[in-house]
Order: C-alpha cells, then structure tokens, then sequence
C-alpha cells in the first residue's frame, strides 16, 4: 500500500514539478505581448506573440486564400511580411518557396508564426475578401457515385464578378454526419450499396475550410456551381481513416441549407492568345474547365478548342451530353472522354484508356503540338501524367496551366 | 580522470548511437541533408543528452532505485520500474526548455529544426543513454561523461553523414538509390567503418 502510494504520488509530483518549471520558464523566454501588423500600411491588427499570420489574417477579414488548410503545402497564402516579427522561413516552406522569393520575403502566411512587429503586403483586393458571404443552396443533384452537383444562390452584392477558372472557399461548421441518412439518386444506389458507404459517419468538431472550384457556365450568374467528390476511405481503411471533413458536409446539404463561403480566388485562368487550347481533365477536375469552356464558347470563340477528359467508367462520367451538344453547336469545340476501365454493362464504344495516353495518341496525329495551350484539372497522379506525355510531345512548360486541388 | 577520458571515446565511437547501435535512425536519416541543420541537431544531442543523463541519474539514485528510500525505513522498496516514464517526463521538459531557448536566442537554428526539434522527445538515442546509464551501474561523473560522450558521438556520425550526402548531391545515382536509399547505403559503410572502433577497443 505504502509503495502504490509513494509511487503515484512520486510520479506525479515529478510531472507537475516539471511543467510549473517549463510553464515559469516560457514566461520569462516568451514574453506575452501585443504585437502591431500593419497591413498594407491601411490595415493595423493586434495579435499575440506565436499566433500564426494567416489566422491573424483572416480574423481581419482578408481573405488569403488557403486551399490546404493551412499545413504549408499549397503555397496560395503567399505575403510579403516584413520586419523583424516574421522570423526565419520554416523548413516546411523551403520546399515551396523558391530562393528568389524567400529573398523578397515572400512567406506562407500558414507557417508564420510573428515573434514581434511585422508589416504585411497583400493584393489590396483580399482585404475584406475573407469575409464569410452567407448564401443558399438552391439545388443539388448527383452527377456520379460520389460526385454532387451543388448550386448556391449568391446574395446580389456577391453575383457577377469572377472569370472561369476561379475557386471559392467552403467554411464547413461542425457537424456529425451519418451517411446512412444520406439521400442518393436511385440510379446510384445499387453501386452504394455495393462499396458499403452507408455504414460510414462522419464528424468535424470544428470549423474547417476547404477550396473548391466553380463549374459555372454563362446562363448561371448570380449563382455559385459546385462540382463535390465525396472523399470515402480506400475500400478495407474504412476503420483507420475518414471520409473527408469538408466534402462530407457539402454532400449531405440539401435545398434551402445555408453554407458559407468566401473569394472567389484563382490564377488559374484561360490565356489571352489565339493559340489552340487542350483542356485536359479528371475526376471533378472538370469544374473550373466546364466554366472555362462554357465562357469561351459563349463569347463566340474562334480558338479551336479540345477537351479530353478521363474517367473510370460510365458511371462516373457526367456533362457528358452537354459536351455533345456543344460539339454539335461548334464546330470548333471537340469532346472525348476517355474510359480507363469501363465496365462490361458500360458497353462503351467510345475511347479507353487513361487520359494522358489518350491525349498522347490525339496529339501526335497534330501538326504542331507544341503550338497548342493546354489547361489540365485533376488528381495529382493525373496532372503529372499529363506533364510527362506533353514534355515528351515539346510542349513548353510556359503554355501548361494546372490546377491540381492544392496538393 | 583516464578512465573517464575513455569512457568518453567508448561512447562517442565504440558504442556510436546511430552506427554501432542503430538507435535515432529516424532523425539522424531526416536532418543529414543539410551540414548545418546536422551540426545543429549534434549540438541539441549533446545538449540534451549531457543534460538529460546525469538528470536522470540523481532522480534515479535518490528517488527511484533499490535501496534509495532506506532512510525513510523502506530498505525493500524497489521503484525503478518507474523509471522509463520519469525519464521520458525529463527528456520531454530537457527538449521543451531547449526548444525555447533556441527559439529566443536563435531563431535561425530553431527555424532549421522546424518539427524535428520536438520530435527529439521521443529520440530513442536519448532514451537510451538514460537506460544504459542505470544498466551500467554509473556514477554522477560517469554518467555525465557518457551522455556528453554519446551526443558527440551522435553529432560526428551525423554530420560525417550530412557532409558525404551533400557532396553526392552532384553524383548520377541510379533512380531507385536518390535519397533514403542512398543514406541507408552510407550508413551501413559508416557502421562498418565504426565497427572498426570496436576492434580497437577489444585488442586493448
């Protein structure tokens, strides 16, 4: 009895002892102060000592785009911040930032923590971006197993001013989610039912921001289209990992649901050239080049313009007869979705295989590959496909623009 | 004073953590692309282990070990089980403490360890050095000795590493060897060099 008694109580004195000497300690290293950030030499924030920049930031209502989260591999939040509060640049930001911007003080607003007085620059049309827009969601359909069609009715202030291409941040609320209760469309049940998704559940305890890119055409002004890919665990993980936070969420919404949301963002914007464009996509990659598309063509374009897009099967293609008609009413728009396993039921007489072969085997019966621009949208596996087959084909790098979901 | 100056070359070569022992790999493979982030991990492993051994050493004596509460009448009481985890509490507020003093003095080292300072926390290498310490049966002096003797060994195997990676940061290595596969290659070389030490010592 002595022994427990002596033990318990020498173990946690040796712990409490040990964490008033670290807690007295960090009060004399670290001193708690207020810190000044001026911001754009308009904009002068208070923030505390170890606060990281991008939350300071977006507190203020600056809307700095973070497609990652926030974990340092993006590279969107890209500031200026200088004087001596910025610290060194943190190992996670070697890989992302090139020497020359890191010589310009260029930092992930995500990995600065301030350690004093800073001033920050930033495009002046973030500041007051970042303000959560409060919108609605007037329809939602499912285009494939777990791909939604999601359209958000835009307060009027909020409507018109964005180019194809652009992206749009999702702040998720918390919630619990169980998939059970999801309504799927009855032409999709069967292949639910089969991957056993119902059983799963999802839950976020705090709010979380995801970027998603807008697949609006023309005629949806006023609205914000979304294209959401539910992000289920590999078949046989569904124990260790979880569905994703964000697309959970957006799955589960339904008409007349609020969501919040802020920008639009993006660089990712079809050229000003004449040149040929090939629009390359995959999974819900063609969100921002349905926009992109949709917006040339309406403007009565004259660039010839190819999209190639892969999907597994026919399940999981969609748009797909709105590509056609496009095809039908252009005569310079081209459409080819590519299989890569279409299924025995598919009976898909269409093109196989994975996109960047499909690509790879159009693109050399072309004149002049190298001439053309290409615009690719997809998973990262995929991206980097495509970025070898059109380096083998002399495609310079300069004339390739991708989006690659923030990875 | 001999026998301590060789208890010191016995631990920083005879007994290498990472190449006789195989012990910290995780780190000492992470932080030996760059010289200078591995001398600064050498130096936060001398630190931490001359720190952290002779640390553990008095708390193990006093409080822990057969015998240490005899004063108080408990000749019988043996808590020396308690001993991974109160090493691992002082190993963790060592590494706290170390990582504030970097971060306040100098930011530039504190910013070359990024993540890998805290995760000196759970570095086997340290936790070793307190465990063969009560193993060993050392006293205070002994015990200081061997952990700084350990950490200079840990800092020499990892910058000798960091030094050879970097100058075959040029080399046509086949695919499949760039990077870990390579470092896994030089640390087995290195061992064998090491190994050599052991000979040494036993010949003696």
């Amino acid at each position: 009895m002595t022994e427990i008694f002596l033990a318990t109580s020498l173990i946690v004195t040796l712990v409490v002892g040990l964490s008033i000497v670290l807690v007295k300690l960090r009060r004399v290293l670290i001193p708690d102060v207020d810190l000044l950030v001026n911001v754009n030499q308009t904009l002068n924030l208070v923030a505390r000592r170890g606060d990281r920049l991008l939350g300071v930031l977006h507190d203020a209502g600056v809307g700095i785009p973070a497609a990652c989260g926030g974990s340092g591999t993006c590279g969107l939040c890209r500031v200026t911040v200088t004087g001596e509060g910025a610290g060194e640049p943190q190992a996670t930001e070697h890989g992302v930032l090139s020497p020359r911007e890191r010589r310009d003080h260029i930092r992930l607003a995500c990995q600065t923590r301030l350690r004093g007085d800073c001033a920050v620059t930033v495009p002046d049309d973030f500041i007051g971006a970042g303000e959560a827009i409060p919108a609605t969601v007037v329809a939602t359909r499912m285009l494939a197993p777990l791909i939604r069609e999601i359209t958000v009715d835009l307060p009027p202030d909020h409507g018109g001013d964005f180019s194809a291409g652009d992206f749009m941040q999702v702040i998720a609320p918390p919630y619990t989610l169980d998939f059970a209760t999801l309504e799927t469309d009855p032409a999709f049940s069967e292949a639910w039912d089969i991957a056993g998704w119902r059983s799963l559940k999802a839950s976020s305890p705090k709010p979380v921001t995801r970027a998603y890119s807008l697949a609006n055409r023309p005629e949806d002004a006023g609205k914000a289209v979304f294209n959401i890919r539910l992000a289920v665990p590999p078949a046989g993980k569904e124990d260790s990992l979880p569905p994703g936070l964000v697309s959970s969420w957006m799955f589960g919404l339904k008409v007349g649901d609020a969501i919040r949301l802020s920008g639009p963002y993006g660089e990712f914007h079809v050229q000003p050239t004449q040149r040929e464009m090939v629009f390359v996509g995959g999974g819900v990659g063609m969100a921002p080049l349905r926009a992109m598309i949709h917006q040339q063509l309406g403007r009565g374009t004259h660039r010839s313009i190819q999209f190639f897009y892969g999907a597994r099967s026919v399940a999981d293609l969609f748009y797909s007869e709105e590509f056609q008609d496009l095809a039908m009413q252009h005569g310079n728009f081209s459409w080819t979705p590519a299989l890569s396993d279409p299924a025995p039921g598919d009976r898909w007489l269409g093109t196989t295989g994975f996109v960047h072969d499909v690509l790879r085997r159009s693109m050399e019966g072309h004149p002049a590959p190298e001439d053309c621009e290409y615009y690719l949208c997809g998973p990262p596996v995929m991206i980097s496909a495509v970025l070898t087959t059109l380096d083998k084909l002399g495609v310079p790098r300069g004339q390739i623009f991708y989006d690659d979901f923030g990875g | 004073m001999s026998d301590l100056w060789q208890l010191f070359l016995l631990s920083a070569f005879v007994d290498n953590m990472p190449l006789t022992l195989f012990l910290g790999l995780c780190t000492f493979l992470a932080l030996s692309k760059k010289l200078e982030a591995a001398i600064g991990l050498g130096v936060a492993m001398i630190g931490v282990m001359g720190l952290t051994v002779p640390l553990n050493h008095l708390i193990y004596t006093a409080l822990l070990a057969p015998g240490a509460w005899s004063w108080a009448g408990l000749p019988d009481l043996d808590m020396s089980y308690l001993a991974l985890i109160a090493f691992i509490g002082v190993i963790a507020a060592v590494v706290q403490v170390l990582e504030m003093l970097l971060d306040r003095y100098a930011p530039a080292i504190h910013a070359a360890f990024g993540v890998f300072l805290p995760l000196l926390t759970v570095q086997c290498a340290i936790l070793a050095g307190s465990l063969f310490m009560v193993e060993r049966h050392y006293s205070l002096a002994q015990s200081a000795v061997f952990g700084l003797g350990s950490g200079t060994g840990f800092a020499v195997a990892v910058a000798m590493l960091a030094a050879i990676r970097t100058r075959l940061a040029y080399a046509d290595l086949p695919a499949g060897l760039r990077g870990l596969g390579m470092a896994f290659v030089l640390t087995g070389l290195m061992s064998l060099g090491f190994s050599a030490f052991a000979q040494m010592a036993a010949a003696q």
